[in-house]
């Protein structure tokens, strides 16, 4: 094996590492759609969830039904909804771009099924097995979509262990 | 004639810049008389609070109040998500009701949501006039 060779195998075994939350923790920042409009829309009730937590087919069937989201009505014009779907998709949880610990988690999902919550997603309930009930039902928290509670920088993709703040 | 022909079609673009941003930069008070003017011409800040601070069955949520918080100039919580919700009323966030496209959508969801059904533009009208008229 020539040393190029070596090295760029150890950057990818490096990477994957650091991207595979083995020590519980999200090392990098989740890739977020490029339109203002996401934050913009998508933020102003919960937060924006980066893309790569929910497999596209997910995606579609949300931005599908936007006036029956979760019992609230979260419509969008066609064309707000289409330009945001295929930046959802493109960054979806099983495709290229998404983190590998979050694709593989995905992949065991049958395809028939499509999950709906992100909050559901086995990713979710692995990074957070450590969370007492008690501090979810901290009335600052208030919900488990609510993520920007204890990371203030989730619309931004930042998930960052060293980021966390939990309220009182 | 080739840079004269630039430096009008940069004036265009500029002017055409200048008239769409103070469109977007719509006043509180502009869209308010829209929006009375679209009621017949009237609008009541008692209708308007009975409404923002009214219980009702229709919908998914009891009360304007119930995530705009009882006082518009006070931050809510999103009954469901808990993600804050910036005061509605301008006198403690200017920035609402600046943007009419903005207007009509957060009422359709929210009528909808807490009604169950789209508001008259009497209702809007009046609704407006409450939040704007909170000191």
């Amino acid at each position: 094996m020539s040393h190029r060779r070596l090295h760029r195998l150890l950057c990818a075994a490096f990477t994957l590492l650091a991207q595979t939350a083995l020590a519980g923790e999200l090392a990098t920042v989740l890739p977020m759609p490029a339109s203002p409009l996401y934050v913009k829309e998508c933020g102003s009730c919960h937060t924006a969830y980066a893309p790569t937590y929910l497999p596209a087919r997910s995606w579609r069937k949300l931005m599908g039904e936007l006036e029956r989201h979760f019992g609230g009505d979260a419509g969008l014009e066609l064309e707000e909804r289409q330009l945001l779907l295929a930046q959802l998709e493109t960054l979806a949880g099983d495709t290229p771009r998404s983190v590998p610990a979050i694709a593989a988690r995905d992949a065991r999902i049958p395809p028939a099924q499509t999950p709906e919550r992100v909050t559901g997603m086995p990713f979710f309930a692995f990074m957070h097995d450590e969370v007492p009930a008690a501090i979810w039902a901290r009335p600052k928290i208030g919900s488990k979509s609510n993520c920007g509670a204890c990371h203030p920088r989730a619309d931004e993709g930042r998930y960052f262990e060293r980021e966390i703040r939990i309220p009182k | 004639m080739h840079h004269l022909a630039n430096y009008i079609k940069r004036t265009i673009g500029v002017l055409f810049m200048a008239v769409s941003l103070s469109a977007r930069a719509e006043t509180q008070m502009e869209i308010l008389a829209q929006l009375q003017a679209e009621a017949g011409g009237s609008a009541s800040t008692e209708r308007g609070r009975q409404l923002y601070q009214g219980r009702f069955q229709g919908g998914q949520a009891e009360s304007c109040a119930t995530c705009h918080t009882v006082n518009p100039k006070d931050s809510g919580r999103h009954a469901r998500t808990g993600k804050t919700v910036e005061p509605l009323a301008p006198a403690a966030n200017p920035e609402r009701f600046t943007d009419r496209a903005k207007v009509e959508k957060w009422f359709r969801r929210n009528c909808n949501e807490v009604l169950g059904r789209l508001c008259t533009p009497q209702e809007k009208a009046d609704f407006a006039a409450y939040v704007l008229s909170v000191r």
